[in-house]
């Protein structure tokens, strides 16, 4: 475990000096330090910190806030299949990004009212239907395929309403909606990257005051009761904040799916399952999965753009039918 | 009686729409070992949970060191009565040592490490249970006593007065069963320690307690010492079998006997036998 918390924050400082370096236009690493630190030429340092850094942070960022937000979510519900996708938490952000793109945008396609406005909307839907996925599953016991179920069925409610709104809604509207939903940071902004940064600050203390209560619901509910941990709230605070941070990333990257399912999997095999530790391989390794997918989308399918979240789902999707399989199997 | 430590006062209590308990009173001595015992379904586990605050009483209350159950906080209530369930899990990787310190979550400061306080209260809890040796095992790698030895080195490294204990013997042979409650006897004795703990088997509740309290569908039929509670007319009431009280050779205390015959056949001709006649006509 050692080698691995090691090795992969080296291995993700590489891979984004290599993602910075490929694009429309191969940058030698040499070139690629030397913009970074403005003794590049002009073009390197325009490409660079206006194209490319953006894309490359906005990936970084993305992938830890989901990581991290399905970690959380495994977590408090002490379901391994549990992701933020799974859940129907992406596609009730999405329902809330598309109203809002709706509701407030001109022919002109630009917004009517501020884009700081679009997470707001994606924390409305995404809440709403966790609400209902949480509301519909406290009314039954608390099996692992029970609360799944739920999710899926909520999630596939949320998609139908994703299409009709953008079948039915204007055609400027469509196009722009599409990006959007497929999940893309290749049209990264600053400003973007710092709103999913300041995402992530504002959760880094609610995060840190979480560590010693997620460790303790290692422990069944009774005997984390019993030991002192009110059960109750920290589940209800871990679930709000992995809700939170899901909407916050995907209101501005889009639907990558299946890092949140992967990425605390992954961190556990790697990182073991301390909370501490387990959240930092889940942010380290759901960065480098959106990373790497946005590198290979780059690389593989030049001069197309295709978004990240379709490699990611390639990768995820099959990953959730073996968790499928092999947990759905003890509890059918 | 010593003072009572912990008290239900007309206690009404049940799940959804089934009621367990109508108006129960108990009181629990300090510095004993109280065993509740009954029939299956008689509440008994339901009374554990209620005087620590997990089953909510619909009407009465319950006081614990004379402040209501509700005044006191999840760590505050923590660090005077630790209670190991039924069937307590943790993931199959987590080594002994990890899940021991668990039980130091209600001592522990926020944002600091493992203190020389609860290393201590660890190494300390991992000797009684004489689980030192195997503090770095992972635990799907434990027996099913030693399992349970390592989640009582959990509770008691929880450092409270008073342990709630939950069938503790259930799924252990009998060695196993006598060794676990001979550490329980170890924690009253020389922890001074208040115990209550749920069993089933009436001998193994008269080896290990100071006081029982026999319940039957939702009542106290009897409670006192053992010798005075475990009466061969106490035991048919409430268990409905004949049965003899012996004296046990080896220390004096009472030896419950149903009196059977040999199950399945007919001669014995007893209660039990007549029963299932009545029930067959």
């Amino acid at each position: 475990m050692t080698a691995a918390r090691v090795s992969l924050p080296v291995g993700l400082v590489v891979l984004a000096l290599v993602a910075a370096a490929m694009g429309s236009s191969f940058m030698p690493l040499d070139r690629v330090t030397a913009a970074l630190f403005g003794q590049g030429s002009r073009a390197d340092t325009v490409i660079l910190w206006n194209i490319r850094l953006p894309r490359v942070t906005m990936a970084l960022l993305a992938g830890a806030g989901l990581g991290i937000a399905g970690m959380l979510l495994q977590r408090a519900t002490r379901n391994p299949l549990a992701s933020p996708g799974v859940l129907g938490i992406v596609d009730g952000a999405a329902v809330g990004v598309l109203l809002f793109l709706l509701l407030f945008s001109n022919e002109a396609n630009v917004l009517t009212v501020s884009i700081v406005w679009q997470p707001v909307a994606a924390i409305l839907g995404a809440v709403v239907f966790a609400l209902v996925v949480a509301s519909l599953a406290a009314r039954d016991d608390t099996r692992p395929m029970t609360l799944i179920l739920y999710g899926i069925s909520l999630a596939a409610l949320a998609n139908a309403i994703v299409v009709l709104l953008i079948i039915a809604g204007p055609v400027y509207r469509a196009s722009q909606g599409l990006i959007w939903l497929a999940g893309s940071v290749q049209s990264a902004e600053w400003r973007e990257v710092w709103m999913l940064a300041m995402a992530l600050l504002v959760a880094l203390p609610a995060l840190v005051a979480l560590i010693r209560p997620l460790d303790q619901l290692h422990l069944d509910d009774l005997s984390a009761r019993t030991t002192g941990l009110s059960v109750t709230r920290t589940r209800v605070a871990t679930l709000a904040l992995s809700v939170l941070l899901t909407a916050a990333m995907v209101s501005i990257v889009g639907g990558i799916g299946f890092v949140g399912l992967i990425a605390p999997h992954a961190a556990r095999l790697l990182f073991g399952t301390g909370a501490a530790w387990q959240l930092t391989g889940a942010a380290l390794i759901g960065a480098g999965m959106v990373l790497m997918a946005d590198l290979l989308v780059r690389v593989l399918f030049q001069p197309l753009e295709v978004p990240a979240g379709a490699v990611t789902a390639l990768i995820g999707a099959p990953y959730f039918l073996f968790l499928l399989l092999r947990h759905g199997r003890a509890h059918a | 009686m010593p003072e009572p430590l912990i008290t239900i006062d007309a206690g009404i209590m049940g799940y959804r729409d089934m009621t367990v308990f109508n108006g129960l009173t108990l009181s629990i001595p300090k510095g004993e070992v109280t065993a509740l015992c009954g029939p299956n379904g008689c509440g008994k586990s339901t009374v554990l949970k209620a005087m620590r605050g997990i089953q909510p009483l619909s009407a009465g209350e319950v006081i614990l060191d004379a402040m209501p159950l509700g005044q006191w906080s999840a760590k505050g209530l923590a660090r005077t009565v630790a209670m190991l369930g039924q069937t307590p899990t943790a993931p199959e990787e987590m080594r002994v040592r990890d899940l021991v310190a668990l039980g130091r979550y209600a001592h522990r400061k926020p944002f600091a490490g493992l203190d020389i306080g609860d290393h201590t209260a660890i190494d300390t809890a991992l000797r009684a249970t004489t689980m030192v040796a195997l503090a770095e095992t992972p635990l799907a790698n434990l027996s099913g006593g030693q399992a349970q030895r390592a989640w009582l080195a959990m509770v008691l490294a929880q450092q409270s007065p008073v342990i709630f204990l939950d069938e503790p013997t259930n799924h252990l042979d009998i060695s196993h069963a006598l060794s676990t409650l001979s550490l329980v006897r170890q924690m009253a004795r020389n922890g001074g320690k208040t115990v209550v703990i749920v069993l089933h088997d009436l001998n193994m509740a008269a080896t290990v307690a100071d006081r029982i309290v026999l319940f039957k569908s939702g009542q106290v039929a009897a409670e006192g010492p053992v010798k005075e509670v475990l009466t061969s007319q106490n035991i048919e009431t409430v268990f409905d079998i004949p049965c003899a009280v012996m004296t046990r050779p080896d220390s004096n205390l009472p030896l419950v006997v149903p009196l059977l015959g040999r199950i399945g056949k007919s001669e014995g001709n007893t209660n039990l036998s007549a029963q299932k006649a009545d029930a067959l006509e």
